[in-house]
């Protein structure tokens, strides 16, 4: 239970965070310092770090892509995967979620690590 | 040792973020792309206009403009002064267009492998690289600069170019990476400053388009190949149909006296077949006639309300987005509608308060080829009237997407560039230069901004004369009812036969000796028959003083002009729509039964076609597959003979001729098989061989494609009637780009349309929004706004725009 709560903690802690690096840094990588805050401030282990950051991220970057693709009758997504042959917008979205989560899982873990070698 | 596992897990990040921020070969950065704040999915947020009011600055205004935009997404511009206009006008077109006028611009200019890379493919064969180089061979980018020198000389021309420039530029400036358009982000790089060259550029490219046909070095290597008189019979010249100028009207003027050869027999081309250069045999293989135009004007004592009727569709590559924009602009002294080409100012094809005007292309042959004789290698002389000539050089500089940049050197003769030499798709001495009128210091956009507060015929005889390449046929109607067509450009004026070969660019008589005077260009003002029109074909009849070379159109002008003959005195504006629209196959009229003749057991599925290509048509969709197949049949000498000196083959109006003239001919022969066949036994093959049940529309197969040739971003398979050489001449890739009517009462009424929608971002809706009603046959009111405050409730948005 502790253990879930602290991964629910961590998520929304490395969403927040992140979303906030990347409204001041203007890269797409402006997300990794507040996934790597959130980790190293909330987590309190290292399957909360990587699980907690994952989906932080992967939520934060979906949900965007989401309320877009739906505002937009779903065009851009379709137009992509017939770009990129991919079968249908749903994998689009599912990949954009996935990179954000890899990056937002890599950011966090390290934030942990960080926080446990000062320790 | 206990920082290890964070410097690995952060050594692990920095990995990963390294890796998705690479191009992973020719695809963009994963990261940067799929970023849902700044990738592509932010080009799909409020991809929709919103109705409501916004305010934003473009500097260097006199005073504030309103932008009203109607439900179309059409920008009604009301500014201070004209140049306030024109800035707005650039800083809304950047708006919606931004990425197409520049793509264009570097069309034109032979950039594409700068942000293509050189290859279209895998294949590796450098198809980019090379269409980059023929671009400035050609001499497109040098012909621009031309352009300049000659538009620098006018003030008044070059304050517009600059603040349309200005306008773009505000644009750009404002913009921040994650809100380029969405093909800046697929192809990884990023928009450049706007400059009145790139205007001149798009001009050019225009011109490119629509001053291009000729068949010089196919027509010198067939003539060798079929004699004389072979060759005449098969591309002849005397297919003039019924001429843009109703024949029997007078030319009381002389031709000029040129030095013409005697018994003119062109150079040779230093071998056969391979003297054709490989660029060129794709370029020439068929001749399209998709590109062309109709457009003509009705006297008002022939409509219904009294007024005169302007209509104009011109037929160019349907592209997403659209070549055409709809603006209205509103100054002091200006008040025009119309369409507007994205990349340059003012208005192309439009009305005002007290006229309308419209363009189809002259088709006239401007572009000639010279053999030249180098002295040596080096290329620096050249042999001219027994003497040698200096060339000069040009390098070009291509860069490349991915790779160093390369040069390249081509040599410029008195004639023109030396396209063809030992450096590109040739490999002997001799070179092949190009004297294209294309070439010469011209300003052409000068023409439309004097048309677009022009109030008087008067006016529009004034524009004219600066218009000089591409030749175009200038529709006139005004208020005050005077009806008109000039085909104006600066033809040269030929010796029988000059540049309808390869000419030998040592000869002095073979050079081009003088310009047809402008007023001597046919012109048609007010005719007895009550009303002008061109739809492509030659614009006079054989009494015209000059020698016509052109490639003309042999069927639409006849339909159009039996229409409008017969249309009585009450034609309205929806019988005009109607024309545009007519979808009747005059060509299949004139085949379909000498087919017949030839294979009667046809008669079953055609013998009651009414000739309609209507999109539903299965006996459309039957004879077309028919008449293709037999074509090919006919002409498959030009195919399979392994000496064939070209691909071109025959038009369709001597191919109907020979079957109508001659069923017996050894054309109609395949010489593949031991039997000698006519043509009733080549129509029985070509019908076998060509069933189908499909609907016109699906054999057709109208698409309108992105301009980076992207299926998603296109639209494939429209539902369309008509036809190449049909008034509703929508093909498979070209069609009617803009249909405009346009009644000249007071104020004006107008109506129109263009496949595509305002809005350039393929990813909204709107990008494509008018297409469907398009496809229909249906049309816009246009909205010609008298006065800033006139009927608000018609425009949802409203964009303000202030200095500061």
């Amino acid at each position: 239970m502790k253990a879930l709560l602290n991964f629910l903690l961590t998520l929304i802690v490395v969403a927040i965070l992140a979303r906030l690096s990347v409204y001041v840094l203007p890269f797409w990588w402006g997300i990794v310092p507040g996934a790597v805050l959130g980790g190293l401030m909330a987590a309190r282990s290292g399957l909360a770090a990587l699980a907690g950051g994952f989906f932080g991220l992967a939520l934060l970057w979906v949900s965007y892509a989401l309320a877009v693709h739906v505002g937009n009758h779903g065009i851009l997504g379709n137009q992509l995967a017939g770009i990129t042959g991919l079968p249908s917008s749903l994998v689009v979205l599912l990949i954009t979620a996935t990179l954000g989560g890899v990056v937002g899982a890599a950011g966090s873990l390290t934030g942990y690590l960080v926080r446990k070698s000062l320790a | 040792m206990r920082y290890l596992p964070a410097l690995l897990s952060a050594v692990f990040t920095v990995a990963i973020v390294y890796l998705l921020d690479r191009p992973l070969g020719d695809s963009p950065s994963l990261g940067r792309l799929l970023d849902p704040f700044r990738g592509v999915w932010n080009n799909a947020r409020q991809a929709e206009s919103e109705p409501g009011s916004t305010s934003l600055v473009l500097p260097g205004l006199s005073g504030p403009v309103t932008v009203r935009y109607d439900e179309q997404g059409v920008p009604h511009i009301f500014a201070p002064s004209w140049l306030d206009a024109i800035r707005a006008q650039g800083y809304v077109t950047a708006q919606d267009r931004l990425w197409q006028m520049e793509f264009q611009t570097h069309a034109a200019a032979g950039r594409m492998a700068e942000i293509l890379g050189p290859d279209l493919d895998e294949k590796g064969d450098g198809k980019i690289l090379r269409y980059d180089r023929l671009q400035r061979r050609q001499g497109l980018g040098y012909a621009a600069e031309q352009a300049l020198t000659a538009i620098a000389k006018d003030d008044s021309m070059m304050a517009f170019l600059e603040a349309y420039a200005a306008g773009v530029n505000a644009w750009i400036d404002q913009l921040k990476p994650e809100d380029y358009p969405i093909e800046y982000k697929l192809l990884e790089y990023a928009p450049e400053p706007w400059e009145p060259l790139k205007t001149a550029l798009l001009m050019k490219y225009m011109g490119q388009d629509l001053a291009s046909t000729e068949y010089d070095l196919p027509f010198t290597n067939l003539l060798r190949k079929l004699g004389r008189e072979e060759f005449n019979r098969l591309f002849p010249e005397d297919a003039n149909t019924d001429p843009i100028v109703p024949a029997g009207t007078p030319y009381p003027f002389a031709p000029l006296d040129l030095d013409t050869p005697e018994a003119y027999e062109p150079p040779a081309l230093s071998s056969l077949p391979q003297a054709l250069p490989h660029a060129l045999q794709p370029a020439y293989r068929q001749p399209d006639r998709g590109i062309g135009s109709n457009n003509w004007a009705v006297h008002g004592s022939r409509t219904a309300s009294g007024a005169p009727i302007l209509c104009n569709d011109p037929h160019l590559q349907l592209n997403l987005p659209s070549i055409w924009y709809q603006v209205q602009l509103h100054a002091p002294g200006l008040n025009v509608y119309g369409a507007s080409l994205p990349g340059a100012p003012g208005v192309v094809i439009g009305f005002n308060r007290d006229i309308a005007w419209g363009v189809t292309n002259a088709g006239r042959d401007v572009r000639d080829w010279y053999r030249i004789e180098f002295r040596d290698a080096s290329r620096r002389e050249y042999k001219f009237a027994g003497e040698w000539r200096p060339a000069k050089a040009r390098v070009e500089t291509l860069r490349i997407k991915g790779q160093p940049e390369q040069y390249d050197t081509v040599w410029y003769t008195h004639h023109g560039p030396v396209v063809y030499d030992r450096s590109f798709e040739h490999r002997e001495l001799e070179g092949y230069a190009l004297r294209w009128e294309l070439h010469q210091p011209s300003n052409e956009m000068k023409t439309f901004l004097v048309l677009n507060s022009a109030d008087s015929y008067a006016d529009y005889r004034r524009a004219l004369p600066n218009f000089q390449c591409p030749g175009q046929n200038f529709l006139f109607a005004s208020r005050k009812g005077d009806i008109a067509i000039t085909q104006q450009g600066r033809f040269p004026a030929r010796w029988p036969g000059q540049g309808r070969f390869l000419l030998d660019g040592s000869r002095a008589d073979h050079e081009w000796q003088a310009y047809i005077p402008a007023p001597q260009n046919p012109t048609s003002v007010n005719p007895e028959r009550g009303f002008v029109s061109s739809a492509n074909q030659y614009p006079a009849d054989s009494t015209y003083p000059f020698y016509q070379l052109g490639y003309f159109e042999e069927y639409r002008n006849r339909r159009v002009n039996e229409r409008l003959a017969e249309m009585g005195n009450r034609i309205t504006p929806q019988d005009l729509m109607e024309l545009q629209l007519d979808n009747y196959g005059l060509l299949a009229a004139e085949a379909l039964p000498l087919m017949l003749e030839a294979f009667p057991p046809a008669k079953q599925e055609l013998g009651n076609w009414d000739y309609f290509y209507h999109a539903g048509s299965k006996e459309a969709a039957r004879f077309q597959s028919w008449y293709n197949a037999l074509y090919e049949l006919i002409w498959d000498e030009f195919e399979t003979n392994a000496n064939a000196p070209t691909q071109i083959r025959p038009e369709h109006y001597p191919t109907i001729a020979l079957m109508k003239a001659d069923p017996q001919s050894a054309w109609f022969d395949d010489k593949r098989t031991p039997a000698r066949e006519d043509l009733a036994a080549l129509a029985a093959k070509a019908w076998e061989q060509s069933q189908t049940d499909l609907d016109w529309w699906a054999f057709k197969h109208t698409s309108i494609a992105h301009l980076l040739k992207l299926d998603p971003f296109s639209v494939l398979n429209v539902q369309s009637g008509g036809n190449r050489n049909i008034v509703n001449a929508t093909s498979e890739r070209n069609g009617p780009s803009w249909r405009m009517v346009v009644e000249m009462s007071d104020p004006p009424r107008a109506w129109g349309i263009y496949p595509g929608g305002q809005n350039g971002n393929p990813t909204s809706p709107e990008a494509t929004q008018f297409i469907p009603d398009w496809a229909e046959g249906k049309y816009y009111e246009l909205l010609f706004l008298l006065s800033a405050d006139d009927r608000p409730e018609q425009t949802p948005r409203q964009l303000l725009l202030t200095a500061k």
